[in-house]
């Protein structure tokens, strides 16, 4: 009962948490303020997506999840990559 | 026709190997004779095809048991501290003005191994306020948030614990 | 028993909201792209951890236990890594940082490479 209003509570905390780092995403001064604003983005809704794996109770979207990590990893290197003219390190 | 190499760490081959499979075996659903033949299969393929990456000459990849123990304890050491850092950046953050005096910060470290000065990065940039910019041989470049937190990463006290996990393991 | 279990999940689960909310605080208040990375890489790592601590003590087969924790290891890890190279970036990009930075250097030798030197004198 309390855990189930907390977990659907977070879900929604997450999505305003979404929507005010929006506001660095969209005026960020620089390049790299978005690419911070987009990482919080990108945690954010892994957390989403492993409450509604628990509230749902189909624990195959763990794998999406994992997928979605991954892929947000390799994602911000590539950007990083190019802002950087292509040199890391 | 190529000739298939020989690997130089035959010890490190199938340790990075189990890892993959274990990874595999905890992904598939079943453990029909496709699944178990497509896991054996790319897990060896996969760490011969990053061979020359992972297994360099005088760097074996091998861990004694007090290793393992000494770095779970370091783990929890960590956990602490990322507790602590997280306190102090709330009260900071949730302040109205804010006391922040950011800056730059030069420091050496004193470890040898690789694995190790990634670990000691890390740790730096998830606990006491500051954050790694870059890593050049012995020589970190940090930022850190107050004076305080850059006073008191020269010598923080995690290292001599991450050095003691390299001299419990240095019988090469 | 079971109502202090249900408490302890759903104190772990607003502590992982309240950490997660800070971050975003940090990163729309403060004055610059590396204090913004300070308040984003510690405070998300730390909430992600909670709450994925306390979906871990009610979840029921290990399978998704083993899971969920190798999770939290990648997030633990990446959220570091991707700090470091964000950071190494916007240094090598040359972005503004607040005028009141200071820098210091630990040892005195002076040494060559361009891209560990600090943009002012460093050395002074």
């Amino acid at each position: 009962m309390i855990v189930d209003f907390s977990m659907r509570a977070v879900i929604i905390g997450i999505v305003i948490i979404v929507f005010l780092s929006l506001y660095r995403i969209v005026l960020g001064p620089h390049a790299t303020d978005r690419v911070v604003g987009t990482n919080v983005v990108m945690t954010n809704i892994v957390l989403a997506i492993i409450l509604l794996a628990h509230i749902i109770g189909d624990y195959t979207y763990l794998d999406v999840a994992f997928v979605y990590v991954l892929s947000s990893f390799v994602g911000t290197i590539c950007v990083m990559k190019g802002l950087g003219k292509g040199k890391l390190s | 026709m190529r000739q298939i190499e020989p690997i130089n760490d035959s010890v490190g081959f199938w340790l990075v190997s189990m890892i993959l499979l274990s990874f595999w075996f905890l992904m598939s659903p079943t453990f029909d004779v496709f699944n178990v033949t497509v896991g054996v299969a790319c897990a060896v393929g996969i760490t011969y095809y990053w061979r020359t990456d992972l297994f360099r000459l005088g760097y074996p990849v091998r861990f004694t048991l007090r290793q393992l123990i000494l770095l779970i304890v370091y783990l929890f050491h960590l956990v602490y501290n990322v507790v602590t850092a997280n306190i102090a950046l709330a009260k900071i953050v949730l302040r109205r003005r804010m006391p922040i005096s950011p800056g730059f910060i030069l420091v050496r470290t004193k470890l040898t191994q690789g694995l190790t000065r990634v670990l000691y990065a890390n740790s730096i940039t998830l606990t006491p306020g500051t954050i790694t910019i870059n890593m050049d041989q012995d020589r970190l470049l940090v930022h850190a948030i107050t004076e305080d937190a850059a006073r008191d990463v020269a010598q923080w006290y995690m290292q001599e614990k991450l050095a003691e996990i390299e001299v419990s393991g240095s019988d090469r | 028993m079971t109502f202090l279990f249900d408490l302890i999940i759903s104190f772990l689960l607003w502590a992982g909201l309240f950490f997660l909310f800070v971050g975003t605080i940090g990163l729309i208040r403060l004055p610059d792209l590396y204090t913004r990375m300070h308040a984003t890489s510690k405070c998300d790592t730390l909430g992600t951890g909670l709450i994925l601590l306390a979906v871990i003590l009610q979840v029921p087969g290990y399978n998704e236990i083993i899971k969920l924790v190798l999770l939290g290891v990648f997030i633990w890890t990446i959220n570091p890594v991707v700090a470091h190279i964000m950071g190494h970036t916007a240094y090598l990009r040359g972005e503004h940082h607040t005028p009141s930075t200071f820098f210091k250097d630990c040892y005195d030798t002076p040494y060559p490479g361009k891209e560990m030197s600090g943009k002012e004198d460093v050395h002074a």
